[in-house]
């Protein structure tokens, strides 16, 4: 039987070729890369609000963590969802909260101010891990009032968390969308929301 | 698939979006707050947009290539005015291109110096030496504090009356029941020691009390990392950025463990730094903050800026390279309509118009084009009705007219050629003189035979020839001349007529005079001659003795018997020389002949006659005595020339034909008898052409004359078997004009001593 090489195959070493430009760019090598995890998601309702509390753990990578100690900010979002579960097709969005904090370092106190953009709350930091722990800990992040939510209605709340890239100054951003460190996301976490 | 037109407004739609977008990125880049949020989106939009005009450019080059491949006129002159655009526009911008990005690497690396740096960095030192010696001395007044609380710690103190509910911090009430402390002596030592701030900090960071100078700063728990510290036994002394207040220095110290419930606590002090010093610092740490971004920032920027510019490099070279495939597809074409337009002339497609786009040169060009193609319109025109003219004076013309070219092609042949040469010689038109079939006996033997002369004679000619074809011998007159260079084209005119019905209408007429003059001058003795024989008889045939008698009997008889027969003869003659004398009238020919053959069938002869007659036949206009005569005449003769046949057979068949628009009727007269002499058969209608030994020779001339004057045809064949038949052809419709001009053409001829 004749065998004929599909076309992709041919063009087998362009391919090999632009996957590692496209693994090298992207920092699909980085031996330090961030990492984003949500360890436990929780919500209840406070006063007729329904509040989250999130204990997330960030860890930065080299790339940002350079970034950071050469005064450059970093915006982190976390991504709040409640939604209506529906059969066959996509659960339809009830209320989306995002949420930013900003983490920078003082030069002259050596410290690491960490700014609720929301609130414009600010706490300073010794070291980057207090920080960053300061950072983890959502507590009673308001999202909602209750009357918006029908009663007796089944909610998944679901949330996310990572790098803000828009945030970043301009001519860093192109480089930041190909690093996989810069992308760095939590990826969806869900939960139960609790009437 | 989208047009040129489409294709335009797609280019200049996404030229415009990219100029704007590329605006806005280089705005971007410069940190401007309008369109630094847009970075991205204006990234992709720009990355569309010159895939947009790559995919253009493509388009354009593939239809460029095509029409290469095609030859298409004015390809080539697109193809050299693309590259010369390009070239032009390429390379200075690719000069441009590689001095704007060595400026842009330079000029980024002389914002950096290392002395700028070197001074930064020792100008935050500096700030922070400045600062330690003060937190120092702030660190040693919290201890003494500290010192001062664990004295009055076996006092009551009641709780300070802040607004707890504002708290960040986590706070334990129970824990602030078990402790009381005196606000008065912490708002005391607050004061007294400049301190902006005060907090008793359980051991695990817990706010147990507190004082502030104000409501503003919400008191701060120290970090877990700071609260080891202190466990460790390590007091700690930092320096703080409060939003909007400034530097503050945070001081939090370990109170000396002597109260009763033997439980840890910390103060934690935050002082102010003078507004002054706070100024100075806060500009040598934004100073220094923003170098240090910018150092850091100096590969991207520099990545960016390059990238900026190559965006606009690569926009500006394909929007070039568009720009020159539009510039060069505009001026080549008027160019390639002219040569569509000559093209389509070339073709015979006159008076094609072009659209004059422009007032320049072209333009000019295209307008004397339409101008000149206006005029050869107009030209072949005027031709083109000469011609038809021409055609249709020749159409109408009796003659024949043929025109040959100089190599002997056949140009033209008019509509009468083809009649009198029964073949449609449009057929033959552009072949040589040597195309005609074999088979084309007539046109054969007439190409044949005028060949010579138009080979040979350039003068003037004319000559007789006789053609045989299926309706028998026609004789045609021609006449050619030869054309000369002044006549415009060289080449040969032959006109011919038809002149068989002429020279045998001159030869009946003659025939006929022939018969008059016999007639009258045999038919006038015979009479005398009967009497003088009948008057010697009856006066001595009784006086004579008996074998005298005899002799006399039997010769004036034999006188008597000749003299009729001579008087039949001559009765003949006078019925053939008599001018036409028919009686016209509306006639169906099937019963003539049933009648006819029935008479025959009667007579008792042995021939088998059998009929095969169309049904509906038309009736004819026809004189019913005459063609009674033609018909016993004919079928004497068939059954006189089946005489020695075994089995002799005679069909009589009618039937409608059709030809050159006429429709006739055709009576056929078929024997398997003898036959015609092949030799005789040109001239069988002749008088005294005879197969027979008796009988005046006048049958079928008579047969024939009668058919003519009833505008029919008569002709005679052999049958490919056995025999022979004769075809009368005869008109449905009769037409006068011809018996008129048969008979005028008779009378015309000299008539010497008519009866």
């Amino acid at each position: 039987m004749d065998f004929t090489m599909p076309v992709w195959l041919k063009h087998k070493f362009l391919l090999v070729i632009i996957l590692a430009i496209l693994m090298t760019g992207s920092g699909f090598f980085q031996l330090y890369a961030a990492e984003i995890t949500i360890n436990k998601v929780s919500s209840k309702i406070v006063n007729d609000i329904y509040v989250v509390n999130a204990n997330l753990e960030y860890e930065l990578g080299e790339k940002t963590t350079e970034a950071l100690e050469n005064g450059i900010p970093l915006t982190f979002y976390i991504e709040i969802e409640f939604e209506q579960p529906r059969k066959l097709i996509w659960n339809k969005e009830i209320v989306r909260h995002v949420h930013y904090m900003q983490l920078e370092h003082h030069p002259l106190s050596d410290q690491y101010v960490l700014t609720n953009l929301t609130t414009s709350d600010q706490f300073s930091f010794n070291s980057l891990n207090d920080a960053l722990a300061k950072l983890g800990k959502i507590s009673k992040l308001p999202i909602t009032e209750k009357k918006n939510i029908e009663p007796d209605q089944r909610l998944i709340g679901r949330i996310r968390t990572g790098l803000d890239i828009e945030s970043l100054p301009p001519p860093m951003r192109l480089q930041a969308w190909l690093s996989s460190e810069w992308r760095a996301s939590s990826g969806w976490h869900e939960w139960v929301v609790q009437p | 698939m989208i047009n040129s037109k489409h294709s335009f407004v797609l280019t200049v739609f996404v030229f415009v979006l990219m100029l704007a977008t590329l605006v806005f990125m280089s705005n971007a880049i410069n940190n401007s707050e309008d369109f630094s949020n847009l970075y991205s989106l204006l990234l992709v939009i720009n990355a569309i947009g010159l895939l947009i005009l790559i995919y253009l450019i493509g388009r354009n080059i593939k239809r460029l290539l095509e029409q290469l491949k095609e030859n298409r006129p004015g390809s080539r002159l697109t193809l050299r005015l693309v590259t010369t655009f390009i070239l032009l526009a390429i390379i200075p911008l690719l000069i441009v291109y590689w001095f704007s990005t060595d400026f842009i690497r330079r000029g980024i690396d002389n914002w950096f110096d290392v002395r700028i740096e070197k001074a930064l960095t020792d100008s935050l030192e500096l700030s922070k030496e400045s600062l330690g010696l003060r937190m120092r001395e702030l660190l040693k007044t919290t201890e003494n504090m500290a010192e001062d609380l664990t004295e009055s710690s076996q006092s009551d103190i009641s709780i300070s009356a802040l607004n707890l509910s504002d708290l960040q911090g986590e706070i334990n009430t129970t824990v602030m029941n078990t402790l009381d402390l005196d606000t008065s002596k912490l708002d005391n030592l607050r004061v007294r020691n400049g301190a902006e701030e005060l907090v008793v900090l359980s051991r695990k960071g817990k706010i147990i009390a507190s004082s502030s100078a104000g409501t503003d700063i919400v008191p701060n728990i120290p970090g877990k990392s700071t609260l080891l510290q202190l466990r460790q036994g390590r007091n700690y002394i930092g320096l703080e950025p409060i939003r909007d207040a400034g530097l503050f220095i945070r001081a939090v110290v370990k109170i000396p463990n002597n109260n009763l419930d033997n439980k840890t606590r910390m103060l934690q002090a935050l002082y102010p730094i003078s507004t002054h010093i706070n100024e100075l610092a806060e500009n040598v740490q934004a100073a220094y903050a923003e170098y240090q971004e910018l150092a850091y920032l100096r590969k991207p920027l520099q990545l960016s800026f390059t990238m900026t510019l190559t965006l606009v490099l690569l926009f500006s070279i394909f929007s070039a390279v568009l720009a020159a495939f539009h510039s060069a597809r505009k001026l080549t074409s008027p160019i390639q309509d002219l040569a569509e337009g000559t093209r389509r002339i070339s073709q015979g497609d006159y008076g094609k118009q072009l659209t004059v786009s422009s007032s320049d040169d072209l333009g000019f060009l295209v307008k004397s084009f339409n101008q000149m193609s206006l005029k050869i319109a107009a030209a072949q025109h005027e031709l083109d009705s000469q011609r038809t003219y021409l055609q249709a004076v020749l159409g109408k013309l009796s003659s024949g007219v043929l025109t040959f070219d100089a190599n002997l092609n056949l140009k033209t042949a008019n509509a009468s050629a083809s009649q009198i040469l029964e073949t449609d010689l449009n057929a033959y038109l552009g072949g040589t003189i040597d195309d005609i079939p074999e088979n084309q006996i007539k046109l054969f033997t007439l190409f044949e035979s005028i060949k010579p002369q138009l080979l040979h004679h350039s003068d003037d000619w004319q000559e007789q020839i006789v053609l045989f074809g299926a309706s028998g011998r026609q004789v045609l007159m021609c006449r050619g001349t030869a054309l000369d260079s002044s006549s415009g084209e060289e080449g040969h005119v032959i006109v011919f007529d038809d002149i068989t019905a002429l020279i045998q209408g001159q030869k009946d007429a003659a025939w006929s005079e022939v018969a008059r003059r016999l007639a009258h001058e045999i038919k006038n003795p015979l009479t005398p001659i009967q009497l003088s024989a009948e008057r010697l008889r009856h006066k001595y045939l009784s006086k004579m003795k008996t074998k005298d008698a005899d002799t006399l009997d039997r010769l004036t008889n034999t006188i008597i018997q000749q003299v009729g027969t001579m008087k039949d003869m001559v009765n003949t003659f006078s019925d053939y020389a008599r001018p036409s004398q028919i009686k016209p009238e509306p006639l169906n020919v099937n019963p003539m002949i049933e009648e006819v053959s029935t008479l025959y069938q009667q007579l008792g002869h042995k021939v088998k006659l059998e009929l095969d007659l169309e049904k509906n036949l038309p009736l004819i206009e026809a004189d019913h005595n005459r063609l009674r005569q033609i018909l016993n005449n004919l079928l004497k003769n068939a059954i006189e020339a089946t005489e020695e046949v075994a089995t002799p057979e005679i069909h009589l068949q009618t039937k409608t034909i059709h030809t050159s628009g006429r429709e006739l009727i055709e009576i056929r007269i078929i024997d398997n008898g003898t036959g015609f002499p092949e030799d005789l058969i040109s001239e069988i209608f002749e008088p005294y052409v005879t197969t027979k030994s008796s009988g005046t020779g006048l049958g079928l001339a008579i047969v024939k004359k009668i058919v003519e004057e009833h505008g029919g045809m008569v002709l005679v064949e052999n049958n490919e078997d056995q025999g022979g038949r004769v075809v009368i052809r005869l008109p449905v419709e009769i037409e006068n004009n011809n018996v008129h001009s048969i008979n005028e053409a008779k009378n015309k001829l000299p008539r010497k001593n008519a009866l």
